[in-house]
């Protein structure tokens, strides 16, 4: 792949990869897009190694969601009050949003794994498969992480609407 | 046929997000980064090389006659399966192996 197809492939992916990473913040726009730049560098450093044995937006979508473990591994380890606040400013965030406070008050009852789950699967309509490929999880593990998720939301949802 | 909340739920807070720039903003960084290196996909060039030395090999040790000898003592492996010997054994299971890599190379190269 060459600079021109990448340049092809960034205008393609862009969106569905900054609205994933968004909704993984939990609605920090300016985090999301910076994993999403360290994600779209890394692939263009590392476009020889991407063998073709999965779709290009599955393998960008893996690197991504490794940038954000990255993250927030680093966040955690190295300023643990960062995390709290981070929480605080992605509520605040979905204040000033409102369309999708209710989206971001959602996603927050789910765990990491969870959140990535139900994201690709609803959101983005990716396949078990693909979603597997990106977390570098097995199929059933993808299933159950999707299962809890699903419940955990299902009552929120109740809850919120009662 | 019911329809899935949490389905409606995500779907109808589905964000459709402006560019802002971002495209520009990451053209500009990959402008200072190396190029890509251009890796050509070698492994047909691989298979045709040891394809050739394969074929060169079962001409040059007169593997025709062999091939022919072996398939007119086949028969005999059916009636006594002691006329099947180690070298038998392993030519055998070398051609199996061969026939899978074939087929998997195949295949993998029509995906591809």
């Amino acid at each position: 792949m060459n600079r021109k197809e990448f340049e092809l492939q960034v205008q393609i992916n862009q969106e569905p990869l900054r609205r994933f990473l968004r909704n993984l913040c939990r609605g920090d726009a300016a985090l999301a897009d910076d994993i999403a730049q360290e994600a779209f560098i890394k692939a263009f450093l590392h476009l020889e190694t991407f063998g073709g044995r999965s779709s290009f937006s599955t393998w960008l979508f893996r690197i991504a969601y490794n940038c954000f473990c990255d993250s927030k591994k680093a966040a955690e380890r190295y300023s643990p009050l960062e995390v709290e606040s981070l929480v605080v400013t992605a509520s605040e965030k979905a204040d000033q949003g409102f369309e999708h406070q209710a989206l971001y008050l959602a996603l927050d009852k789910l765990n990491t794994k969870e959140r990535t789950a139900l994201l690709l699967f609803y959101m983005e309509e990716k396949s078990l498969k693909e979603i597997a490929d990106i977390t570098r999880m097995p199929v059933n593990t993808v299933k159950s992480h999707l299962s809890r998720a699903k419940l955990n939301m299902s009552e929120h949802l109740k809850n919120h609407r009662s | 046929m019911k329809e899935d909340p949490i389905k409606t739920f995500l779907s109808s807070h589905k964000e459709t997000l402006p560019e802002d720039g971002f495209n520009a903003r990451l053209f500009n960084t990959l402008d200072y980064l190396p190029q890509p290196k251009h890796s050509a996909n070698r492994s047909p060039l691989i298979v045709g090389i040891f394809a050739g030395i394969g074929i060169l090999l079962f001409v040059l040790l007169g593997g025709y006659n062999a091939l022919l000898n072996g398939l007119s003592t086949m028969d005999r492996i059916f009636f006594d399966l002691n006329a099947l010997t180690p070298d038998i054994l392993s030519a055998c299971i070398m051609l199996a192996l061969a026939f899978v890599a074939l087929i998997r190379f195949a295949a993998r190269s029509y995906h591809r």
